[in-house]
């Protein structure tokens, strides 16, 4: 290898961190540009790329879980439990700040984040403005949920892709590791709401209007719906249980999407115009960024020294849990945690941990890459989207207004998380 | 190892075909629902899947070139040179056939068959509507051209890309294999079409009738992005016939070609992705992975027993591929043909022992029968279907009966081009 190897690698991968956090240029273009720089000039070699770097598990979920999610939401069938709730509600504003609060929490650990918000926040601007209250409150506590509720599965959200593709961590492994966390956080995040908007709990609502229209008409396609609720419930079961089969959680997505385009009537074209392609090429990209700094032996050399400095596992998973719950509050978490990953795998090879031992580690990182993108306007693509739609309300979320709830409500989220991990893993 | 996943995988694969060839459900829904039951059967792993059946280098190819060809597209340039030629030909029938084939097939060796019809063919309905002549004879003889240009090079059509991409051959290899009989090819097929139509061809009495002036103004619709597409353009066909000299594949070059453009034109990178057409990829994705399978479970290396067993000359055997794969192509899909020719073919040539320049006129002949054989009927390759569609607005539309009708004997005329070239070129 050539010795100019190592920096030129490391150039290519600070040159396409600064102007993806510039956003001058769109980031899948960047990484697009850095990717075909190291495949010219051979320092990661096209082979080598596919076959190692890039990641297929986490591009085959992902773009699973894409096609059945575009066939699902087609259906109507999640405007029709929120409306639901809206009116089971019978105009109490707790009930429906609560009831909003769990699907969201519930739909974003099956969709992926912006997904869900996109099918939410329609329907709470419709129910706030029926109720007659500003929706403000609702939204910002719906972008909160939106990525606590992501962190408890394996598909809800891209760090815990990417991390369980990695480190081979299945759909159960996450339930049971994030998921008891995750009720706490969530119950305590649902509870911090109602105390950060308490002036919203006050004053009279108009509850009757809530009552009054039919949430069937929410449903577009009745046979799609069957086959998609179907197809999604044997889908869930089978990321239950898909390790007693063999199966990697990939392959169900995969299978699942395959077999539910088969059965519809959507055409393929239409199904994956709506695939985001940019995302997907944007991982693929950062495979191979990252793959330029495991070829040249850059990640080799960082995990030594996180290795050398490190006294005790625990205080690395504080820091790890911490460092990224920061690092994602400001930055784009996906692009941290593939640099995380390899680096991390480098340091428990040199310590020589075992998989057992490595584990608290991986659940650090993604509970801090995960929720620490509550901490500002700017930290999850969820929380952009939602300011983007409250701007059409006279009540807009700003930086500001959202920083004052989102950072307490981070912060508690960790502190949370850190009692947690020291008492799951090192008690 | 029982016989539950040869078997599976064999009906996997007639299974998806039937289902292509009933048209019932979409070819890709149909090709990725049958890969997904070998993953979910558990007769090979997402891995291997992944690293060893789907092959990079044909998608990446194939991706590199869809994302080139949908920025170029957008310049307008293809639809200048048409109407220059329209110019130029000045309502000469016999000039304007010589002119749009040729056009026709230099332009299809370098993008996909599909985008060049879709481009040239409504040019060409005009140009022959003003001067009041029957266009069928034109719109067969681009048809044609379109895929007997695409034959010529390793980007020009599918089973193409996909026979370089496997066996590592090179830009260079096709044009100095296919590119001489190609040309012929070329030649004969616009003599027998000007011959079997000669009565639209003649002049008509009296002075040539005053022409409407040919206005390219606006055409390009902008001018910078043209510039920067035409010099990446030339800097991938550098890069292409340099391939080997510079160690990098015709993959590489076209998906770095690709993103270059894609940063400098300043088109929206989502209106690019858009462009692209991923139901194709997918297509091709699902049937690697079910033939894969007929691969890994042993029951293609069967076949290619039994195709040595039958103990054919080299010769004897290159002859069968090119007739057999040129009537396949004209009646059915020649993606999943050559998807499943490519490692049944390798297996024969390795049994047979043959030496890489001995195996070679093996695989031309592949590629000139699944190319060239797309030319027999209407329905032999998408270009045809393409042109079939835009001809139902002129006065006499294609249809199968009056396509196939002049087409398949100037198949049929080709593929004897065909085998005394490769006749005369690797065995005398």
């Amino acid at each position: 290898m050539n010795i100019y190897e190592p920096y030129f690698a490391s150039a290519i991968f600070v040159a396409a961190f600064a102007l993806i956090i510039s956003e001058k240029v769109h980031r899948t273009k960047v990484v697009a540009l850095g990717a075909a720089l190291l495949l010219v000039t051979g320092i990661v070699p096209l082979g080598d790329a596919w076959r190692e770097y890039i990641d297929f598990n986490t591009l085959g979920l992902l773009f699973g879980m894409m096609l059945i999610v575009n066939i699902t939401k087609r259906t109507g069938v999640f405007e029709f439990v929120a409306l639901k709730i809206a009116r089971w509600s019978g105009g109490s504003y707790l009930k429906i700040m609560v009831g909003f609060c769990v699907i969201t929490a519930v739909f974003s650990a099956f969709l992926d984040n912006v997904t869900t918000v996109l099918l939410i926040a329609p329907i709470t601007l419709y129910i706030a403005d029926l109720m007659g209250k500003s929706p403000r409150s609702l939204l910002i506590s719906e972008i909160l949920v939106s990525n606590i509720g992501g962190t408890s599965t394996l598909i809800g959200d891209p760090p815990n892709i990417l991390i369980g593709s990695a480190v081979g961590r299945g759909f159960a492994d996450f339930l049971t590791n994030l998921g008891p966390v995750i009720v706490v956080v969530l119950v305590i995040t649902i509870f911090y709401n109602r105390f950060a908007f308490r002036g919203d709990f006050v004053g009279v609502t108009n509850g009757h209007r809530i009552t009054g229209y039919d949430e069937k008409k929410a449903i577009h396609d009745k046979p799609l719906l069957v086959k998609s609720l179907v197809i999604l419930g044997l889908t869930i079961v089978a990321f239950m249980v898909h390790e007693l089969f063999g199966l990697p959680p990939a392959v169900v997505a995969l299978v699942a999407a395959a077999l539910l385009a088969f059965i519809t009537k959507p055409p393929v074209e239409e199904l994956l115009r709506e695939v985001e392609w940019p995302t997907l090429v944007f991982f693929a990209g950062l495979f191979v960024l990252v793959g330029g700094l495991q070829a040249t032996g850059v990640t080799d050399a960082l995990a030594g020294l996180i290795a050398d400095s490190t006294t005790s596992v625990m205080v690395l998973c504080l820091i790890v849990l911490w460092g990224s719950a920061i690092f994602s509050a400001f930055l784009d978490n996906i692009p941290f945690v593939a640099t995380m990953i390899p680096l991390l795998q480098g340091t428990v090879a040199q310590l020589g941990l075992t998989p057992a031992q490595a584990d608290p580690l991986w659940w650090s990182l993604a509970l801090g890459a995960c929720l620490g993108g509550n901490g500002t306007l700017v930290g999850a693509s969820a929380n952009v989207i939602v300011a983007g739609i409250s701007e059409r309300t006279r009540d807009p979320i700003t930086f500001r207004s959202y920083l004052k709830v989102g950072l307490p409500a981070m912060l508690i989220s960790m502190v949370i998380c850190s009692v947690y991990i020291y008492l799951r893993y090192f008690a | 190892m029982g016989t539950f996943p040869q078997i599976a995988s064999i009906a996997v694969f007639a299974g998806v075909f039937a289902v292509i060839i009933s048209g019932r459900v979409e070819k890709s829904k149909a090709a990725v629902f049958g890969a997904a039951l070998i993953l979910a059967l558990r007769i090979c792993t997402l891995e291997e899947a992944w690293t060893q059946y789907i092959s990079f280098e044909t998608l990446g190819l194939l991706l590199g070139m869809m994302t080139l060809t949908a920025i170029v597209k957008h310049t307008g340039v293809f639809e200048f040179i048409a109407l220059k030629l329209d110019a130029l030909t000045r309502g000469r029938y016999g000039l304007i056939l010589v002119a749009f084939s040729a056009m026709t097939a230099l332009i299809s060796a370098f993008l996909d068959n599909v985008t060049t019809v879709l481009l040239i063919a409504p040019v060409a309905i005009e140009t022959v509507r003003k001067i009041k002549k029957n266009p069928m004879p034109l719109l067969i003889a681009i048809t044609m051209s379109s895929n007997i240009g695409g034959t010529a090079t390793i980007i020009g059509d599918p089973p193409n890309v996909m026979l370089g991409s496997v066996l590592h051959k090179s830009f260079l290899d096709f044009l100095v294999n296919l590119g001489p009989v190609v040309l012929l090819v070329l030649v004969v097929n616009v003599l027998y079409v000007r011959l079997v139509f000669r009565g639209h061809f003649e002049r008509g009495g009296g002075p040539p009738e005053a022409l409407p002036e040919v206005s390219t103004e606006g055409v390009i619709r902008d001018r910078a992005l043209l510039v920067k597409s035409l010099v990446v353009l030339g800097l991938t066909l550098v890069a292409f016939t340099l391939d080997q000299t510079l160690g990098v594949t015709p993959a590489l070059i076209s998906i770095c070609a690709a993103a270059l453009l894609a940063i400098i034109s300043g088109v929206d990178t989502r209106k690019i992705i858009a462009h692209v057409e991923w139901s194709e990829l997918l297509f091709f994705t699902g049937l690697f992975i079910i033939v894969g399978a007929l691969e890994a479970t042993g029951v293609i290396p069967a076949l290619a027993k039994l195709v040595v067993a039958a103990g054919a000359s080299p010769l004897l055997l290159t002859l069968i591929v090119l007739w057999a794969s040129a009537i396949f192509s004209s009646l059915l899909n020649n993606i999943p043909m050559m998807a499943a020719m490519i490692p049944l073919l390798g297996g024969a040539i390795n049994h047979l022992g043959l030496s890489a320049t001995a195996a070679a006129p093996l695989w031309w002949a592949l590629s000139l029968g699944a190319c060239l054989g797309g030319n027999g009927t209407l329905i032999g390759a998408s270009a045809n279907v393409i042109v079939g569609d835009l001809s139902q607005g002129t006065e006499s539309p294609l249809t199968f009966r009056s396509y196939t009708r002049v087409a398949f004997p100037g198949m049929l005329i080709s593929i004897v081009v065909c085998s005394i070239y490769l006749w005369v070129r690797y065995y005398l």
